[in-house]
Formats: structure tokens, sequence, C-alpha cells
């Protein structure tokens, strides 16, 4: 099947999962997952391995999009409101995930390096699928605040820590030269790839500004907000920095600069739903659901130390705040969904350590399919426990479309 | 989001933004300029040493002189200079091939005559083709085939037009450590001369220290005497390897060698799996990471059941149709996985190249010591060596014991087990515990 099909036949398939998804009373993003596997290599095969690959572009066009956002979640008036108690539960929820993955993965024999990557994936929270389950429920309150603050400041978080992670175990590994030119090539790429990513998110980003006061109307402020993202990840590519802290930082930039920025955003929601869509049916496809029975009691361990260390480490980084006794309950379940991002990294990954690639993608992408699927549906029973959902979409209700992200 | 509309922008300020933007733009310069080079390794591109005429390299040695006095060192290279000067024309002159790329003007690497039609470099200067242009200290250019590759040394030998210029003299007299050497070769009207000391030597190869920088891909080293001794790998380990033994091997290897690979490895399907693997094809045991087949989706475990139109019913059929492999000219396999067979395009690579991938993968996935597993009658009965390593079961990689004896115990078929023995992977069928 052609390229050109296989998007189409992607989209069609997507929205026939949204539609389904709503029937059965699950996360749109469940639906476009589950569509994923049946259509892709494993099931059907009508979105055949090659076809994966030819469309990669998408995912990281996507990918781009969705830091976009969450680096719009940066600024300092949505900040200013949740206070600095953010901070406190992002660093307990994501650093007790990982200790506790660790120690896992060290009971059970594995080596450093696998153990140090396969936590900081652990870490991660998923950004989009967060994002899109908030935004189909209309979910308004302080819990709600919280979790796109959370979100954000844990991706940002995980970031850095795979840059410190991977800079290390390049150094540790490196033979040739001395060691010191060693730690200085791993210092210059952390640096490089925080600071210069960084960099160049905050140079688009103003520059975004500027030319949105000329980009009155809102087809142009769509095609200004997709060109920069764009242009954003190529460069990133290009000047060999992180793609994923440079739309980061634009998104924050952009939010920051000033009031064309909410401006940009809201046209850039209108453009968001196919990309999504694509990109979640695309993950769907490369996953494996045999590779879930595989996990082995390593892999269950994983998962489960995982979940764990992000309950309890937001509830443990909730204590001293005043927030309402049910969200301090649910908050933690809210951010068990793992996926987009920790594919990111994974990919990344198979890159820079070959010898790892076979066990990280494993274990990863077979819990993927276990976070994907339970962690909208605990996001959705947290917000209608707390009643922060305004919106529970009807089956099959025409008028009730709540998929544009603003 | 609800977001705050009247509050000012963190940003909004003009100096603020100034600011910023200049601050963004000192640190993407500041990263650019500080940014090491990249370390170099067989695989990247060397450019030549820098070419010295012999009175420059003198002016370079006395810098040298000033900045850590040695002189012992810095008499013998300028010794060496002015012999390698007067050498050059009577060794290298004749029997220097450089590799211009796509009409660049830069060489990648050198080589040297070693028969009428044959010419001895390194792997590292080839990126990966089976065919370069060469070009003879005349300036006249022509292509250059890959006939041979030492896997062990990474020295190639490429097929070319025949010349009837001097050859050198090859040598299988070893240079000790201390020895003094000359590694020379002319590009176009200009000579590189780069004198030379054998640091270490052992096992048919050398560390050399030279003077100038690391030796480029493919330059010969000639000993005090002219004759041919070593052929550099290019790297920054300074390393280069003995001709004569490599030419023995290099003569040996030409008429199993296939030109051509797609990375994997592969057996007949084992005894007691017929269910998983099927009773046609072979089994693919291996896919190099990066290789032509990994590109294409093909994994361990996979069933190759045809080449093009030719059926795959033994090892033989498919070693025959894989050497008439051309790298670059895509094939079709036939691929069954789980039953269900599907056509995969593949793209073969020069062999070499898909060997230099396999290096640079590394060990690949650590597996469980069988030994640690099974009892050594189990093992015996099983043809799993007890030194083995379980790298899979029925296509999961297992990393842990526990991980095998779950699956042995809820097994109640045969089960696939892929072992790996030192570079060589295979299946085998094992009876689930009872």
């Amino acid at each position: 099947m052609n390229e050109i099909l296989s998007v189409g036949l992607i989209l069609m398939a997507a929205l026939l999962a949204g539609h389904l998804a709503q029937l059965v009373r699950v996360p749109e993003v469940t639906g476009y997952l589950l569509v994923g596997v049946i259509i892709g290599p494993a099931t059907l095969d009508l979105i055949t391995h090659e076809n994966i690959v030819a469309l990669g572009f998408l995912s990281d066009v996507a990918l781009g999009l969705i830091l976009f956002n969450i680096g719009s979640i940066f600024e300092v008036a949505n900040f200013r409101r949740v206070g600095r108690g953010v901070v406190r539960i992002t660093l307990w929820e994501a650093t007790l995930a990982f200790v506790l993955v660790a120690i896992v993965l060290i009971s059970s024999g594995m080596t450093m390096p696998l153990v140090l990557l396969l936590s900081v994936v652990a870490m991660e929270t998923a950004p989009a699928t967060t994002l899109m389950v908030l935004n189909e429920y209309d979910a308004k309150g302080p819990m709600t605040d919280r979790l796109l603050a959370l979100v954000a400041l844990n991706n940002l978080y995980v970031l850095l820590m795979f840059g410190v992670v991977t800079a290390g175990l390049t150094l540790a590994e490196s033979s040739s030269g001395t060691w010191l030119t060693a730690a200085y090539r791993a210092g210059h790429g952390l640096l490089w790839t925080t600071l210069g990513s960084v960099a160049l998110g905050a140079l688009l980003g103003l520059l975004m500004d500027v030319m949105a006061s000329r980009a009155k109307e809102s087809g142009e402020a769509m095609i200004l907000s997709i060109g920069a993202v764009l242009v954003g990840v190529g460069a990133a590519r290009w000047l060999g920095l992180s793609p994923l802290i440079s739309t980061l930082a634009l998104g924050a930039a952009v939010a920051n600069a000033s009031h064309h920025g909410d401006r940009l955003l809201r046209a850039l929601g209108r453009a968001d739903p196919p990309l999504y869509a694509a990109f979640f049916v695309l993950a769907g496809a490369e996953l494996v659901p045999s590779s879930v029975l595989g996990l082995g009691i390593v892999g269950v361990a994983y998962t489960v130390a995982r979940a764990v260390g992000k309950i309890a480490g937001a509830r443990i980084g909730l204590r001293g705040q005043a927030v309402p006794p049910l969200v301090r309950q649910q908050l933690g379940f809210c951010l068990v969904s793992s996926s987009s991002l920790a594919v990111g990294l994974t990919i990344q990954i198979r890159t820079a350590f070959p010898a790892y690639a076979a066990t990280v993608t494993g274990i990863v992408l077979a819990s993927v399919v276990i976070f994907e699927i339970v962690g909208p549906l605990l996001t959705r029973r947290a917000l209608i426990a707390t009643g922060e959902a305004t919106t529970i979409p009807a089956p099959l209700d025409e008028t009730s479309d709540a998929r544009a992200l603003s | 989001m609800d977001v705050g509309l009247t509050e000012p922008k963190l940003l909004a300020g003009g100096m603020v933004r100034v600011r910023l933007a200049v601050a963004s733009v000192l640190t993407l310069g500041l990263g650019a300029l500080l940014a090491p080079p990249a370390p170099s390794t067989a695989q990247t591109t060397l450019t030549p040493p820098q070419e010295y005429s012999a009175p420059l390299l003198e002016e370079q040695v006395q810098l040298r002189t000033t900045a850590r006095p040695f002189r012992g060192v810095v008499e013998a290279a300028s010794t060496l200079t002015a012999y390698g000067t007067a050498i050059l024309p009577a060794a290298a002159a004749p029997v220097s091939a450089d590799f211009a790329i796509d009409g660049t003007s830069s060489p990648r690497g050198f080589g040297v005559r070693v028969s009428a039609d044959e010419v001895l470099t390194h792997a590292s200067g080839l990126d990966g083709r089976s065919v370069v242009r060469l070009r003879d200290a005349s300036g006249i250019e022509y292509d250059g085939a890959l006939a041979a590759f030492d896997p062990d040394s990474g020295l190639v030998l490429l097929q070319t037009v025949p010349s009837d210029g001097a050859l050198p003299q090859i040598t299988s007299a070893v240079l000790s450590p201390g020895a003094l050497g000359v590694a020379a070769a002319r590009w176009g009207q200009r000579d590189t001369v780069v004198p030379a000391f054998i640091t270490s030597s052992g096992d048919g190869g050398y560390t050399i220290g030279s003077v100038g920088g690391p030796l480029a891909p493919g330059m010969p080293l000639f000993d005090l005497d002219g004759n041919l001794v070593a052929v550099a790998a290019g790297d920054s380990t300074g390393q280069a390897f003995g001709v004569a033994d490599v030419m023995t091997r290099l003569r040996a290897s030409t008429s199993v060698l296939p030109r051509a690979s797609i990375g994997v490895e592969y057996q007949l399907p084992p005894d007691g799996l017929g269910e998983r693997f099927g009773d046609h094809g072979v089994v693919v045991t291996h896919v190099v990471d990066g290789g032509p087949a990994n590109l294409s989706g093909v994994a361990a475990g996979d069933v190759l059941l045809g080449v093009g139109e030719v059926e795959i019913d033994s090892l033989d059929s498919l070693n025959r149709a894989l050497v008439a492999a051309v790298a670059g000219a895509p094939i079709g396999l036939t691929v069954s996985r789980n039953g269900r067979s599907r056509n995969v395009q593949v793209t073969p690579m020069a062999a070499f190249a898909v060997d230099a991938l396999a290096r640079r993968a590394g060990g690949g996935p650590a597996g469980v010591d069988a030994w640690a597993l099974f009892p050594e009658e189990r093992l015996a009965a099983a043809g799993i060596p007890p030194s083995a390593r379980i790298l899979s079961v029925n296509g999961r990689l297992v990393t842990t014991r526990l991980a095998v004896t779950r699956e042995l115990r809820r097994a109640t078929r045969p089960l696939a087990l892929l072992v790996q023995e030192g570079a060589r992977r295979f299946f085998v069928a094992i009876e689930p515990a009872r």
C-alpha cells in the first residue's frame, strides 16, 4: 500500500475508533492505539512495516506539536496560580518511579547501563495522552491545573535526566582519547543538547511572536504555528540538538512572549486532531501485543514499580499542600499514562546504544501497551471522582466535539 | 486552558526580548565553537596527514624541539624525512594509489599496488562501497573493485586495471618495537612522507607512532631498506597490519567471499521445531543491526522461503542465491513469520560494510548462561555447549534465569531456544520441564 493510501486509512480508522471509544466509554486515545494494533503489522498488516518507517516523519511532527503544547504550559501565570508545590510533586513522583524501577531491575540482575536507561524512561508521564483526556472531558479544577503543570515539569525533568544519563553512559563507554577529552565531549554534548535546544526554541519563539502580529487571519496563524514547529524540529535535528527540548522551549517562549501566543496556540489546536490521531494510530501499529506476554516477571515488576512510584510519589509530594482530599487521593493515578515521550526516548536509545536496543524496546513498548490502555482510564476515573470532568461525551453525539486542543 | 489575558507576559518587554535573543545567539555560537572534534574511528572519514616538504617538516620539528626537547627523536625524524623523501620515488611512486570521491580533490585514503592488477588498502578508506575510484601517481584515474577482505585486519584487496610499473618488495620480517620506518605515498604531484616509529608489534600487527599526525587509511609503511612492511588502518590508535601475513589470508579468501551481504545468519530448521518453523526454507538466527535485512524488518526467528523466484530448500541454495547478489541491487525475499509469509525487498550491502556494522553493534543481548539453567546431560542431549548463552525462548528475549525457568514450566510443546556460542547463534529445541 502506498503511503498516501495508508495515511488515509489511518485517519479513517482513527475516526471510527474515536466513535467506538465513546460508545464503550473509554478515552479516544485508547481507541486510536487499539485500532493501530489492529491495522498494523501485528494483526491485519494493512499498514506495513515499510509504511511505518516511511511515515516516521508524521510521528516526529506530531511529537513536536505535542511538546510545543506542553511548553506553552510554562507560562508564568499558570505557575503562579498552582504554586511551587507542583515542582515538589514532580520531583517526588518522577524520582520515586526512577528509584523503585532501578531497585527492581538491579535485583533481577540487569546490567547498570540498562537499569539506568530503563529507569529514566520510566519517569515519563505521557504528555499527549493526558492532555487529550483532559480536553475530551473539558476538565477544570485544582487537579486539572496541577496536572497540566505536572506533565510539563515532568517532561522537562525527564528530558534533562535522559541527557545526563546518556552523557554519563557515553563517557563510561568511551574508548577513544584520554579521559579528559571523553569527559569534555560528554559534558559539551549534555550542555549543547540542553542549553542549545532551549536557546534555539527561545529564538524561534521570539521570531514567531514578531511574525504573529502580522498573521491576523486564523489561517495564517495556523500556517505560522505549524511552520514554526517544523522549523524547530528540523533545525534541532540539523544542529544536533534535541528536537524535544527545542519545541518545549519554543512553546514556552511563545506563551510568555505576548498575547499573540494564545491566538497561535488556539489556531494550532485546530490542526492538532489529524496529526494526533495519526501519531497514536502509528504508535499502536508499532506495538507488538504478544510482547506483553513476553514481558516476563521483570517486565511486570517494572510496570508495577513505575505505577507505585508515580502514585505514591505524588501523594508524598502533596503533603503539606492545601488540596481537597479527593485530589490528594486521585492525582497520582493521572500520572500513570506513558507513551509518546517514552517511545521517542526509546528511539534515541536505539540509535545511541544499539547494544541495549532490543531489551529496552521490548520492555518499554510492552509496558506502554499496558499504560496506554490503563492510564487514560485511570485519568478519566479520577476526573469523574473529583468532579472535574465537566463534559462526558455521549456516544455518537455529533454535537460534542471536544477533540480540538486549545 | 485558562490564561490570565490581562496579566503582563514575562517576555513582553523589548529589552527582555533583546537580552534573551542575544543570550540565545551567544549560547548557540559558543556551543558550536567549543564543540570537540568528533572522535576518529575506523568508520569515519580521515583526511590524509598534512603534506610536508622536507624543509617544512624540519621547521615543524624544530618548533617541537623548542616546546618539548626530545633531541633523539627529533634528530631521527629529520633523518627519516630526508630518507623518506629520497626513497619515495623508488619505493612509493609507482605503487601509490589514492581515492578521490565523487570528483572532490581530497583523497580519503591511500593504497599500494601489490601485484600487476591488485591494490591493497584498508576498508576504512572505502566508506562502505565496493567499487572506488583510484588515481595513481601519474594522475590517471581508474576503478578498483573489491576482490577480497580480511576481517581480522580490515585490509582489502581491490582488483584494478593492470599496470606494468615496478612493484614494492614485500618483506615478511617483523619490525620490533623501536624500529624506524617511513610511511610514504604520492598523491598527484605531491609527496606525503611521515616518519614512523614502531611502538609495539605482535600477531602480525603494529602500533605506530608518527611525527606529523595519524596515518591515513591504507598508507603503506616501508622499512629503512625500502621494503613494504605494513599498511595503516588510519585510525587514532595508530594501528597498521603486516602485509605478508594478510596477503596469504586475502589470497585464500577470494574464492569464498561473497561480495554482497544482506546481514543474516541462518540454519536449517532444527529437529523438533517443525511446528514453529515449518519444514521448508532456512531459519534466520541473527540479523545484523542496521544491516540490509534489519532495515527491511527481517528478524531472528523468521524463515526465509525464497530469494526472488528461487525457492530455498537448503543452505546451499541460499548461499548460491546470496553469492549472486550485488551490493545496491534490491532482491525480493519471501519471509515467513508465525506461519504467515510476506514478500520483503532487501538491498544488499558490501560484505565488509555489513561486517563493520556487526562489529559496531557490539555483543548484542546479554542472555543467560546455559550451564546455570540445565544439568550437563540435558545440555548435551539438546546439543547446547555448556559455555553458551540462551538469548531467547520462543522468540522472547530473556535476561534472567527466572524468565527461562518460567517459560519451561509453562510450556507443553518443545521450546525454541536461541543459543549463542562465541560468534555463532543457532536455534535448538528443548523439551519442557516435566
